[in-house]
């Protein structure tokens, strides 16, 4: 599959899926009006990738800074929809990052952890 | 400068006011004033989770008024772009104490009645049963008429480190709407 790419803006995050790599990473603050039509897009990448092929390793970082409630629902959706297809894939690892001093992400990735327990979730302190 | 500017300074600094905004809300302008207000926060040496708590519950309250207020300049149906007539205010306790915000914007009688349950209930809520709450929400299906998820109100109440607080009273301008006002601290 082609490379998926979009730039941050200052309420969307970059989107870096190198599908041919098997890396994707989403990076940024998620704040948009329409959180529904952002990750619409970057659902059905996402869903494509998955069902193009199994028994891959895939790494996934999410380096989210701040996002807003209707975004975390769809983050969460994300991170569901890869624990479904871990069953699939040879692993599949999830960069969870987080400013040391965020609790509150830090708590929603232990929260990931519980939630989700098909993927190898690791919890990682960053400076942003 | 008028007398009655000079007053109105006066008086918002009496009640320590960190921020205040009446008027017409977008997207844009949601996201400048939180620029704005992470600086702010950075250069005096906020700490980094009340910083956070502020900005997010800003920016949560801010993008409430543009989805959800009843006195709206753009169509009703409108998904992008839409610009909405809110107050947003931030007043600090002195010098170090907490962070207050507050959001005022009118709401339809029907809403009313469908916030006025939630946030009752939410408002006698531990931390850990909003937490709890927030989880279980995090894996509903969104509701019908919301733009946010249906986890905005929660996610106000998790950062929030005093019980929300809200009211709502008949709006001056229009009969049938009520203005509603929700206030939460960090």
């Amino acid at each position: 599959m082609p490379h998926f790419y979009l730039p941050a803006s200052k309420q969307t995050p970059e989107i870096d899926f190198k599908f041919d790599e098997n890396h994707l990473s989403m990076k940024g603050e998620s704040y948009p009006e329409n959180a529904g039509a952002f990750y619409g897009r970057v659902m059905e990448e996402l869903r494509a990738y998955l069902s193009s092929g199994s028994g891959r390793n895939i790494v996934v970082d999410v380096a989210l800074r701040y996002f807003n409630s209707a975004s975390t629902k769809l983050v969460f959706k994300f991170v569901e929809e890869l624990d479904t297809a871990a069953s699939n894939e040879g692993s599949i690892r999830l960069n969870w990052l987080f400013e040391e001093e965020d609790d509150m992400l830090r708590e929603f990735g232990e929260n990931l952890q519980e939630d989700f327990t098909s993927l190898d979730i690791n919890l990682q302190e960053t400076t942003y | 400068m008028n007398a009655p500017m000079n007053d109105f300074h006066a008086m918002a600094k009496g009640h320590n006011v960190f921020f205040y905004y009446r008027g017409y809300v977008s997207q844009t302008m949601v996201e400048a004033c939180a620029e704005a207000l992470k600086l702010r926060l950075e250069s005096a040496h906020i700490n980094y989770p009340t910083q956070r708590r502020l900005l997010s519950s800003f920016i949560e309250m801010g993008q409430n008024v543009v989805h959800y207020s009843a006195d709206s300049l753009t169509a009703a149906d409108a998904s992008e772009n839409e610009v909405r007539f809110g107050v947003l205010t931030i007043c600090r306790e002195g010098e170090e104490g907490q962070f207050t915000l507050t959001c005022t914007n009118p709401v339809s009688q029907k809403i009313k009645d469908k916030l006025q349950g939630k946030l009752e209930v939410l408002a006698t809520l531990s931390v850990d049963e909003i937490k709890s709450l927030y989880r279980k929400a995090l894996r509903a299906e969104g509701e019908e008429d919301s733009k946010g998820g249906g986890i905005g109100l929660l996610t106000l109440a998790r950062d929030s480190s005093n019980p929300i607080e809200f009211s709502f009273v008949e709006s001056p301008d229009n009969p049938e709407h009520q203005m509603f006002t929700l206030s939460v601290t960090v």
